[in-house]
Order: C-alpha cells, then sequence, then structure tokens
C-alpha cells in the first residue's frame, strides 16, 4: 500500500485538480493477472461486447512486457507488445490495419528495433478454428518523418466475428521513459495488462496511473539472468503487472481540454541507475525538488539565465529614463515582444545561445522568455523563469522534466506577482495565451521554487452594447458595439490583427444573422491596457420579430440570444472544462415600433447553479416606447466536475428557455 | 474611393520595399480576395521519347498569409521511374532580403502515403518551412524526370482558390516521334494566348493578370469554370507499360488488354459458392444484386498503390484469399465472380467526388481517379455498383459518381458513358407527424422517409449506437432543445432504396405561453437551412446539381384549445423552385401541409442573389408560428 513519499507539495498540487485525475495508489489487488487463453469456438462466435453492447470491436487481451539488456550498446528495454482483438462488425474493420511507428534517429545509438512481428487472423469454417498468416512480404515499411518509421500492415480474411492476434517486440536504447502505457483505447478492452521486470540493482524507475478506473498491480522479487554483453549475470529483478479488466472505450466530449488526461494509464521514469562496468549510481528526477534541481541545472536555467553580454547595450537604451519598476517591466515585455518572433513551438529549454537567437530574431517559448527574465533581472528586477505545460501537452503523469513543455516568466514587484509572456504580441502582465492555461507552473527562484496558478482567478468579460430600432414591419436594425476584455481581448486582437476590415464584416453578418454591416470602426487594437473596442451599424434584418396576425413577438435579445445547448448528450464522462472563468455582459435599447402597445414582457430572472459555480440575470423593462434589456452571464470557475452535469444540463436548457422567451405588441 | 480605400489599407498593412510597392500597386486587382499572388510561373515540358518526359518548373509567388503557404505546391511525387534531379526553394522577407535557401538535401524526403492508403510505393520532396511572418517571396525551382508519359501535367494557370496569377507560360516541346494531341476546354478563352512552332513541335500557351477564385457556396469544382489544357501522346509509356491510343475506344482496348487481362482467375471452390447460391434466381437483377452483395458481405476495401498496381488490379484471386482490395481490386472482383455466373459487365473509371466531374468525352488521355462496375441492359441504363462500400445498395451510387461521364472497359469495346443521375424527385423526403399537444408539450408519432441522396445522409442510423443515433436527432432538431427521443424503428430498403425511421418523440415546452397566447411553430420537424449572404456579388458559375423534393404533412390535435391566429396560406414559386404551406382547421386538428422543391439547372450569376432570397424566404416560412388559447 506504499505509494513513493508526495515531494514537495505534489499533495497540494494535485488536490485541486484530484476531482478529475484520480490518482490511483499501487496496491495488491484481489483478483490475479490473467494469461491468455487459447482461442475457443464461443469467442468466435459471439456478436457483440458485454461491456458496451454497441462497440463495433474490443480488445480481448492486450499485454506489453518490458525487461531489459546490457550489451555493447548500454542499457537497452525489450518491449513485447501482443494484442488480441475482437471484430464484431464492419464499424470495426479499421482495427485490422495495424501502423506501428518506431524510432530511428539520426545515429545507431538512438535507434530502435522492430522485430519478430506476427500477426494473424482467426475465423470460423464449418465451426472449426482457421488462421491466416499476414504474410512478411505484405507487412510495409514507412517513413513518417526523418525521425520515425513505422511498419504497416492489414489482417486478411476479416468478417463479421473475427479474431485478429498480433505481436512484435521493440528493443529500444532510449530507457529514460518507457513506453507509456494505456489501458483503454476508443473500443471497449477486455484485459489489458502492462508488465515490468526491472533489475533493480541498476535501474529504478517511478510510475505513475491515473484516469477513472482502478489499475490492479502485484509485485514480485525475481532472481532473473539478466543477458549482458559477457553472457547472463545473475541479479535480482522486480516484477510488476498492472491490469485493468473490462475498461470501457473512450470517447470524445466538448468541453474537454486535453482527453487524454482522463484516460486510464501508467508511466514509468527512470529516476537512478548504475551502468554496468561502475558502481557509481546516478539519480535522475523522481520528486518534484530533483527534478526542480534538474531543470536547473540545465544550461538553460543555468547559464542562460545568466549571459547578458548580447542585450547589454540595446536594453540600456530601452531603459533610458524609466522612471519605475513598472516602467521597465512594461518597457522590457514590449521589446522582447517587438525584438523576437515566437516560431509556434511549445518548449522547456532554449533551441540555442540565446546570443544566436536574439540575433535571428525567432526563437521558442523557452528562448524568448528565458531572454525576457534574463532582461528583467539585468534591469534589478526580481524576475524567475516559469516552467508549465501548454493544454495540448497534457498533465504530467508524476514529477518529471519531460512534463513540462514550455516556459513563462514571473516577475515580484511590490508584493504583487505578475506572469509575463514574450510570445504573444497582445499579451500583458497577466495576460497569457489561452494555451499555456493548464494545471499549474512552477517558478523556479535562485534558490527555491513554488506553485504558480496559471489559470485566471479573475473572469475575463466582454460586454455588448446594442442600440436598435423595430419598424412596423418587424424589421430591426441599429448598431452594436463590443468590449472586449482580459482573455477575450488578448484572442480578439490576435485573430482581428491579421483579418481584413472586410472579413472582420462579414464573419459579423454572418454569426449575427444580420445584414449590411456598415460603418465599422475598431479601438485600442495597441493600446493593451484598454480594452479593444469593435462599433457597427447594421441594416433592417428580419427573423427577430415575429408577426402573427396583430401581434408582434419580439425575441428581446436579438441575434445575442444563444442558439443551441452545448450539453445534448443525456450522461457525460468527463468534467466540463471552460478553461478560464468567463463574465458576459449584454446591454439591449430597442426602439418599439409607434401604433402598437406592450401586451407581454417576460418576467426577471436570477438563475444560480451551485453556490454561484455559474449565473444568469435576465432585467427587462419595458416604457416609454422602449425596451431595455440586461443579461449577464457569468462563469465563475474553469472546470466543473463530471458529478454536476446532469444539472448544468438543466440550467442550460432553462436559460435557453428564458433567452427564448418573447415580448408580445399589440395594435393599439 | 473604395478601391483607394483598399490600397492604403493593404499598404498601411504590408510595408514593401518599393519595387515591391510599385508592383503591388500595379496589379492591385490581383491583391483581391488573394492568399498568394503568382508573380511569375514557368514551366516546360520536353518530350524526347515517348518514354522519356522533362518537367522543369520555376515559380516565383508572394505569399501573403498562411493559408497562402501551401499554394506555393513546393513538393515532387516521385518513384521507381521519376526522379526529381532537383529542386530548390529561396525564401524572401518583405524587403527582398534572402531568410533561407533549401537545396534538394533540405528538402523532406518521405514515403507518399496519405491518410486511407495502406501503402503506396511513391515518395515525396516537399518544402517543410514555417514562415515566422508574412508576407513572403518564394522563389521555387525544380527538375523531373520520367518514364511515365501517360499522364502530361495540364496547362491550369488557376489551379487554387485565393490564389491570383500576374504571369503563367508553359511550354511543351514534342520531339519525339509519338504525336501530342491536345484538349482546350472552352474557358480558354483570350485571356491565355498562344503560340505554335515546328521543328521541334512547340505549343507556348502564357497566362496573365488572372484574378484569385474565391470559394462560393452552389459552384461547379474550380477546373470546370477556369482554363484547362490537356495534352497525351499518342503512343506512351505507363510503369514500363507501353500504350497507344488517340481515341476512347483505343484507349479502353489498350487498358483491357494490359490492365485488365490476366486478372480475373477465381478459385474453383469460390466458383462453385457463387453459381450455387444464384443457381435458383432468375433475372440478371436478381443474380447480380446476390453477387454484389456477396462482395460486399466477404471483402473490405484497403487502399494499396504500387508500381503498375497503381492502374492495374490486383488479381481476383488474391482478393478472394485476403478479402481485401482497392476499388480496381474489388471492382474486378466483383466482375469475375458476375463472370463466373455468366453476367458481362464493364469496368468504369471515372473522376469521384461530391462536385460533378466528367472525363473529357472528345480527348482521350488518363483520366480518373476511381473505379464503378456497370452491367449494360439493352433498354436501360444497366446497373450500376460501388464496390468498396459495404453497406450502400445494389445499383445505387450515390453523390459520389452520380451524373457524369465515365469511361466503360469492356471485352466488346469501350466508350464514355454517362452514370444515372439523381435529380429533383428522386431524392425525395417526406415527414409525417401525428402530434398531440398535452399542456405546454408534445407528443408525436413521426416517420421521415428518404429516397436518393437524402437516403444517402439518413440510410447509416440502420446501424448506429443508440449515442449516436440520439446526437444524430439533437443535431437534426437542434431547435427542440428538450427533445426526448422515446423510441425508433428503422427500416432500410435496400432493394427500393428507401430509409423509413419511425419515431416516438417528446419535446418538452415546445408551446410558449405569453400572457394568454398559445404561441408554437407550425414545423416542428422538418426545418431546412441554407445559410446563404448575399454581401458579395456573385463571381463564380452558379448551378444547383441535383435539387431534391420535401413533403411533409404535420397533424396537430389541438383538443380544447381555440384559434387565436392562423397564418394564411403560403406559395412562393420561382425558377428556383416551389415552396408550399398550408392550414387547415378540422375536427380539433390543425393540419400544416409542407412542400419544397428544389429545382436542378444551371443558372446565371445574376440569378444568384434572387436565389439567396429565395432561400431567406423559405427559411422565414420554416419559423412561421400560429397562436391559440387555451
Amino acid at each position: 500500500m506504499t505509494k513513493s513519499k508526495p515531494a514537495l507539495n505534489l499533495k497540494k498540487m494535485t488536490s485541486k485538480i484530484l476531482f478529475l485525475i484520480c490518482l490511483v495508489s499501487t496496491c495488491i489487488g484481489f483478483s490475479q493477472p490473467q494469461e491468455l487463453e487459447d482461442i475457443t469456438v464461443e469467442m468466435l462466435k459471439s456478436t457483440q461486447s458485454e461491456i458496451d453492447s454497441t462497440a463495433s470491436a474490443e480488445v480481448l487481451y492486450e499485454k506489453g512486457k518490458i525487461s531489459f539488456i546490457l550489451d555493447d550498446l548500454g542499457w537497452r528495454y525489450v518491449f513485447e507488445m501482443h494484442r488480441r482483438i475482437k471484430i464484431f462488425n464492419k464499424d470495426g474493420y479499421d482495427q485490422a490495419n495495424i501502423e506501428i511507428p518506431y524510432y530511428v534517429g539520426e545515429s545507431n545509438s538512438a535507434k530502435e528495433n522492430i522485430k519478430r512481428i506476427k500477426a494473424y487472423t482467426y475465423y470460423l469454417e464449418n465451426d472449426k478454428i482457421e488462421d491466416e498468416k499476414v504474410r512478411n512480404k505484405d507487412i510495409y515499411d514507412l517513413e513518417l518523418s526523418e525521425l520515425v518509421e513505422a511498419k504497416k500492415f492489414t489482417f486478411p480474411k476479416i468478417q463479421d466475428g473475427v479474431i485478429i492476434d498480433y505481436s512484435f517486440i521493440i528493443e529500444s536504447p532510449h530507457i529514460r521513459n518507457l513506453p507509456k502505457w494505456s489501458f483503454q483505447s476508443k473500443i471497449p478492452t477486455r484485459y489489458s495488462e502492462y508488465a515490468t521486470v526491472i533489475p533493480t540493482e541498476y535501474l529504478n524507475y517511478r510510475s505513475q496511473s491515473r484516469g477513472f478506473y482502478r489499475i490492479e498491480t502485484t509485485t514480485e522479487e525475481l532472481d532473473i539472468s539478466l543477458q549482458t554483453m559477457n553472457g547472463g549475470v545473475q541479479t535480482k529483478s522486480i516484477r510488476t503487472r498492472n491490469y485493468t479488466r473490462n475498461l470501457p472505450g473512450i470517447e470524445p466530449e466538448n468541453h474537454v481540454n486535453n482527453i487524454s488526461n482522463y484516460t486510464t494509464a501508467v508511466s514509468y521514469e527512470l529516476s537512478s541507475y548504475r551502468s554496468g562496468g561502475q558502481y557509481d549510481i546516478e539519480y535522475l528526477s523522481s520528486s518534484w525538488k530533483d527534478v526542480i534541481k534538474n531543470l536547473k541545472e540545465s544550461e538553460t536555467f543555468s547559464k542562460e539565465l545568466q549571459r547578458t553580454n548580447y542585450f547589454e547595450e540595446d536594453l540600456a537604451n530601452v531603459l533610458e529614463g524609466a522612471s519605475s519598476q513598472m516602467d521597465k517591466i512594461n518597457r522590457i515585455l514590449n521589446f522582447v515582444k517587438s525584438k523576437m518572433k515566437w516560431n509556434e513551438e511549445n518548449r522547456r529549454f532554449c533551441s540555442d545561445k540565446l546570443k544566436r537567437v536574439y540575433d535571428d530574431g525567432v526563437g521558442n517559448s523557452a528562448d524568448i522568455n528565458i531572454m525576457l527574465t534574463a532582461m528583467l533581472r539585468h534591469a534589478n528586477l526580481n524576475a524567475n523563469p516559469v516552467v508549465s505545460s501548454t493544454i495540448s501537452n497534457g498533465i504530467p503523469f508524476f514529477p518529471t522534466v519531460s512534463g513540462f513543455n514550455y516556459v513563462l516568466s514571473g516577475v515580484t514587484v511590490d508584493g504583487q506577482y505578475y506572469l509575463l509572456d514574450a510570445t504573444d504580441n497582445f499579451s500583458s502582465l497577466n495576460l497569457l495565451p489561452t494555451r499555456t492555461m493548464n494545471w499549474q507552473g512552477i517558478e523556479l527562484t535562485p534558490d527555491s521554487s513554488r506553485d504558480i496558478r496559471l489559470v485566471p482567478e479573475k473572469a475575463s468579460k466582454v460586454n455588448f452594447n446594442v442600440f436598435a430600432k423595430i419598424n412596423k414591419d418587424g424589421m430591426l436594425s441599429g448598431q452594436c458595439r463590443v468590449y472586449y476584455f482580459d482573455q477575450f481581448a488578448l484572442n480578439a486582437r490576435n485573430a482581428f490583427s491579421k483579418t481584413s476590415e472586410e472579413k472582420v464584416k462579414e464573419a459579423y453578418e454572418k454569426q449575427y444573422k444580420v445584414n449590411n454591416v456598415h460603418d465599422f470602426s475598431q479601438d485600442n487594437l495597441e493600446s493593451l491596457n484598454k480594452p479593444l473596442v469593435q462599433t457597427f451599424k447594421f441594416g433592417e434584418t428580419e427573423g427577430f420579430v415575429e408577426k402573427i396576425g396583430e401581434k408582434l413577438y419580439i425575441s428581446p435579445l436579438v441575434f445575442l440570444k444563444s442558439e443551441n445547448n452545448p450539453f445534448k448528450a443525456k450522461e457525460r464522462n468527463y468534467p466540463i472544462d471552460y478553461t478560464f472563468p468567463k463574465s458576459y455582459k449584454f446591454r439591449l435599447n430597442i426602439d418599439l415600433p409607434e401604433g402598437y402597445e406592450v401586451d407581454y414582457v417576460p418576467e426577471k430572472n436570477i438563475f444560480n447553479f451551485s453556490d454561484e459555480m455559474l449565473s444568469f440575470t435576465y432585467i427587462i423593462n419595458a416604457a416609454n416606447g422602449k425596451l431595455v434589456i440586461d443579461v449577464t452571464k457569468d462563469i465563475n470557475v474553469a472546470i466543473i466536475p463530471t458529478q454536476y452535469y446532469t444539472n448544468l444540463r438543466e440550467y442550460y436548457i432553462s436559460m435557453l428557455d428564458k433567452e427564448n422567451e418573447k415580448v408580445v405588441l399589440v395594435k393599439q | 474611393m473604395k478601391k483607394l480605400l483598399v490600397l492604403t489599407f493593404l499598404l498601411g498593412y504590408i510595408s514593401f520595399s518599393q519595387g515591391d510597392a510599385k508592383e503591388l500597386v500595379a496589379s492591385i486587382g490581383l491583391m483581391d480576395n488573394a492568399n498568394s499572388l503568382v508573380l511569375n510561373h514557368e514551366t516546360v515540358i520536353e518530350i524526347t521519347s515517348y518514354d522519356d518526359m522533362r518537367i522543369t518548373e520555376s515559380k516565383e509567388i508572394l505569399v501573403l498569409n498562411k493559408k497562402g503557404f501551401s499554394d506555393i505546391g513546393a513538393f515532387e511525387p516521385y518513384d521507381a521511374v521519376t526522379k526529381v534531379k532537383n529542386i530548390e526553394a529561396i525564401i524572401y522577407d518583405s524587403n527582398g532580403n534572402e531568410i533561407e535557401k533549401f537545396k534538394k538535401r533540405h528538402f523532406k524526403d518521405v514515403s507518399a502515403v496519405s491518410n486511407g492508403t495502406m501503402y503506396s510505393d511513391s515518395r515525396v520532396y516537399y518544402l517543410d518551412y514555417t514562415p515566422i511572418k508574412y508576407p513572403i517571396k518564394v522563389k521555387y525551382s525544380s527538375e523531373i524526370k520520367t518514364k511515365n508519359t501517360a499522364f502530361i501535367r495540364s496547362f491550369r494557370p488557376i489551379s487554387n482558390y485565393y490564389q491570383s496569377v500576374k504571369s503563367y507560360s508553359f511550354k511543351i516541346i514534342n520531339t519525339s516521334d509519338s504525336e501530342l494531341r491536345i484538349h482546350k476546354n472552352e474557358y480558354v478563352t483570350e485571356d491565355v494566348s498562344e503560340d505554335i512552332k515546328s521543328n521541334p513541335k512547340t505549343f507556348t500557351f502564357t497566362a496573365k493578370n488572372l484574378k484569385a477564385i474565391q470559394t462560393e457556396p452552389y459552384s461547379p469544382s474550380l477546373e470546370n469554370f477556369t482554363p484547362k489544357i490537356m495534352f497525351a501522346l499518342s503512343k506512351f509509356e505507363l510503369e514500363g507499360v507501353t500504350g497507344e491510343a488517340t481515341n476512347w475506344s483505343s484507349f479502353g482496348q489498350w487498358q483491357n488488354e494490359n490492365l485488365l487481362s490476366g486478372v480475373n482467375n477465381l478459385p474453383e471452390s469460390t466458383i462453385k459458392t457463387i453459381q450455387d447460391l444464384v443457381a435458383n434466381l432468375e433475372t440478371v437483377e436478381d443474380k447480380a444484386r446476390l453477387v454484389y452483395e456477396y462482395v460486399q458481405n466477404n471483402t473490405r476495401y484497403i487502399s494499396l498503390q504500387i508500381g503498375i498496381g497503381g492502374w492495374k488490379p490486383i488479381s481476383a484471386e488474391m482478393v478472394d484469399d485476403t478479402q481485401y482490395g482497392d476499388c480496381k481490386g474489388l471492382t474486378n472482383y466483383t466482375k469475375s465472380l458476375l463472370e463466373a455466373v455468366g453476367i458481362p459487365s464493364n469496368y468504369c473509371v471515372v473522376q469521384s467526388g461530391s462536385e460533378i466531374s466528367d472525363l473529357e468525352a472528345d480527348f482521350a488521355s488518363m483520366q480518373g481517379d476511381h473505379v464503378i462496375l456497370n452491367i449494360p441492359q439493352d433498354n436501360s441504363e444497366g446497373y450500376w455498383m460501388e464496390c468498396t462500400d459495404q453497406k450502400i445498395p445494389f445499383n445505387f451510387l450515390g453523390s459520389f459518381t452520380d451524373n457524369r461521364n465515365v469511361l466503360a472497359i469492356g471485352n466488346q469495346g469501350s466508350e464514355i458513358i454517362k452514370t444515372p443521375a439523381y435529380i429533383e424527385d428522386d431524392n425525395h423526403q417526406s415527414t409525417y407527424a401525428k402530434i398531440d399537444i398535452s399542456g405546454i408539450d408534445i407528443i408525436a408519432e413521426v416517420e421521415i422517409v428518404t429516397k436518393g441522396t437524402q437516403y444517402q445522409s439518413h440510410y447509416f442510423l440502420a446501424d448506429a449506437d443508440d449515442k449516436r443515433i440520439q446526437k444524430h436527432y439533437n443535431n437534426y432538431w437542434s431547435h427542440l432543445k428538450r427533445l426526448n427521443l422515446k423510441q425508433y424503428q428503422f427500416n432500410n430498403n435496400k432493394k427500393e432504396v428507401q430509409f423509413s425511421e419511425n419515431l416516438n418523440i417528446e419535446v418538452q415546452n415546445y408551446i410558449k405561453q405569453y400572457g394568454n397566447d398559445l404561441i408554437f411553430e407550425v414545423n416542428p420537424f422538418n426545418k431546412i437551412s441554407f445559410n446563404l449572404s448575399n454581401s458579395k456579388e456573385r463571381e463564380n458559375p452558379f448551378l444547383v446539381s441535383r435539387g431534391f423534393v420535401v413533403e411533409d404533412v404535420f397533424e396537430f390535435h389541438i383538443g380544447e384549445m381555440t384559434v387565436e391566429t392562423i397564418p394564411e396560406d403560403i406559395i412562393l414559386e420561382s425558377k428556383f423552385g416551389i415552396y408550399k404551406l398550408n392550414f387547415q382547421i378540422k375536427d380539433n386538428t390543425f393540419l400544416v401541409k409542407r412542400y419544397i422543391k428544389l429545382n436542378k439547372n444551371n443558372y446565371e450569376k445574376s440569378d444568384y442573389s434572387n436565389f439567396v432570397e429565395f432561400t431567406k424566404q423559405i427559411e422565414t416560412y420554416d419559423q412561421i408560428k400560429a397562436s391559440f388559447k387555451s
């Protein structure tokens, strides 16, 4: 029942996200791991999955086994893979197309070897089990990139009901990380096992698992003969078998930032090793403390943070006459933003000597933000790099250097903390690109480190002001002004700076279904401390008012009404991820046509969802021939746990019903 | 005034060196809608023998934004008989300074196996470069030597949307003794100048100042309304196989003798199986259907393109053994099985896709990207089979290969024939709903019946799981916020190509109560959405390639409710089609009948704005409400 000791706030770091990632501790299971059984007529005759009767195929058995060899090239792991899949119907036939990628790298010492590919289709003929082999000549070699090749093949004799079975071995020198094992795929999995036999006198690994489902584990100590260049050596090994049974297929849903965060999986990272000849033990990251130590010792976080020669002269010019610390920060951030272009690569380490990167004017996220941090420090500001993982990179399994793929910069002034990212032209203090809003970062201070929240607590705002009138034929025309703040402003600035005015107008016409967008203006595109403001007028448009007999039915939110409920499905497996808190405000002033009087106005309403995680206010007044509508929608949290889903769906339905209510006018 | 505004906008946007700026001003029309601008493009094709061709390309392209980058076309496929002798790209910034230079060894050299293909032996060199900012100028050049003369690059000055062309010249020199044949489509007009010299026979085509074309709905495919000149040799080579042809008949004969011969043998056991299967059937149609379903049940589609195998089917024997094949292999397999039961059929080469594209009827050359099978019949179109799809009905092609010229290759000769068209009435959908009102909810029995291309977008439901089915109706009726699908039953009548959905549903809060008024939309179950905009003048030709007919009946049982306002009947008729909405109150029943016909036709560009108005009218009428009192 022991788990490696949580080091450096691991507990704290995960507690906030515990409801989405359930860390499964290693423990002895009650049931035993399973061996591969012979294929039976019953297996071939079965017509549906017991886990999910609608599945088109299912994994009957899969096992990955890791062992080690030591030869003149050093340590290598041997990954033996075996998978057996039952195909139920035609929609599952794609499972028979197999691609096995392996790394070839640029040198022999980095190359992985794949061997002993065996693949058979099992099928019934007159109630007898037959098999057919995939011939060697039907296994194709493919280059996926310069560094990665693949073996590709498809199974013969594919029919409803067949079982396909394949196995292969990959030998790899990349022992630092063992192949990540996912116990789930798109189809259900009856049994999945990942076994490791680790010669613990030489190599030690840390493992971490996650996902919704329980992974069972057995461990035993073995004496094994380790294959080395001088023949076998007896050594002690630990055999661990991680296995799961009857897991459902995984399916993507909307409002999920990165599905792989929720897949049941296990990962191994090397924590210490001893090379064959020598007896020095080298320790690698195994706690957050070690990870941080490793990072700090890297070229990027040691030397490059200290090198200042290349920018000193330019920086002196930039800072000339700077009045305050805040002034300095802004000047430096703006300088790096204008001097450096981001090459759209998310990296944790610099690509080259920063002097060279600086001269080129192009760099990755580490290049740019390490440079920024170095400059801030050079200007005597209390600045530190913050390592993080982007949304697309997911949340790392366990303390690991490779879990990080990004660097930000953090600076403290008068007790106030600011995060900076110079990769984005429109970012500013504490306003970071959306891609960074994942989990949390770690600030590497010179003599310590601490966690930094990356998801903003403050809701990002967007306000809409509409002045419009409705004529007696029910046509709506008027003006709309949009104020984009915070994250919305950042994203809008990025989008609009690359789009022509014509396209922006078209986009509004299309999105809001209004005619003839004209008199478009945009303010503060470059003034980052102000909201981005866009104003446009629109011509007479029908569709927002309905004439039935003597009455007009007005949809008071006009084009700002939500069209669809994003949560249509009745059930949901994953938490609802809004990425960051949001606040929408709509204010509409609508002049009503003459000759009509107000017959009905919807009731005011305030909806609150679970302690104000979400809230919706709807206030409407009709007086003096005018409608005044104030609606706010607040999403006060970034993530809502799955168990709230049923109520959340109801909340959305009620909100949409309210938005769809009508004001009724009758002819006087 | 508008022009000037655009100009300052652009110049304010993109700073150029003076020379470039002038050029920009001069070619300002070319900037409209362009993601990239071909400043200069030269292609030279030299044919020295029926099995030797050299292609030299050099282009200078101004790339204005990210979307324009892939339209440089900086890649060259190659294989055992096609060699890339040289390939180079130089990138310049907006001031004309060289940023980066790529020689052949800097290009990525990878297998050209696209998604959906298991394996292909062709490879490709491509430029792997991500510009940091735009605009950039790219100078690209390449030199290819190939033995495959069966394919000669066409002259298509406009080959990408959103790309304008300042100058493109295309020269083709034939010093071989094989005759070079040429075909111009009707869009080769005065924009394209031509120069012909003899000794050696040389054609030069030049196009200048062609504006960028943008995608627009209801357009034909790009190559069906822009200039295209095709070339072919009367004697040519394809992956080591020599061919001679000057018309479709001889071209088909060549394919039949060289690519389709010796691949139709089947194992005796399979022949016996299939003969036994059809033994008790009388008609060609019944036998063919059974053979087709046998293929569907026993094989699957896998794309494999190796050497001549890109054009020659793998043998029927092989398909029989592995039970997979590509379109050629599966079509040939079906053909061989039909042969075994005494039914001759034609192997038909077609250009596939929902945008209808014909093989050029009066120009024989390697065209098309797919094959299908046809059993000719004396007094009808015969029977058609798409052999790569395991679910589609017998004798139904759907919008993938409908209504277009194909080359039918048969032992009795080859010719261009047309595949069946699905137009208007063929694409029929009816929705019949009996609706009970309960408070503000409705409970309905709905039957939807689809045919033709409408069938195509519904019949997947027959094999879908519950989750997918629920999702389908939630999207199909996305306007029904509180939809509860209680029961469903489907009937996929493959013989008639007709799909029926029988549903029991409940919609909560369908009826809105405002004060004393009870309001609801008269069309709960079949709203149409065209989503077209009239904001810009129509540039591309405008056509409705298939059309459809919709007939709906919604029967509301209103019980004790009394009528406040029932809309008046609507009839909207134009050259584009008909829309009718008819209302009746009878015995506590409010009956709504709806009819739409969208005509198939080629229209004038100037018709487009009226068409958009027509569709907007329909969309509005589909929202019409009736008002009752409780």
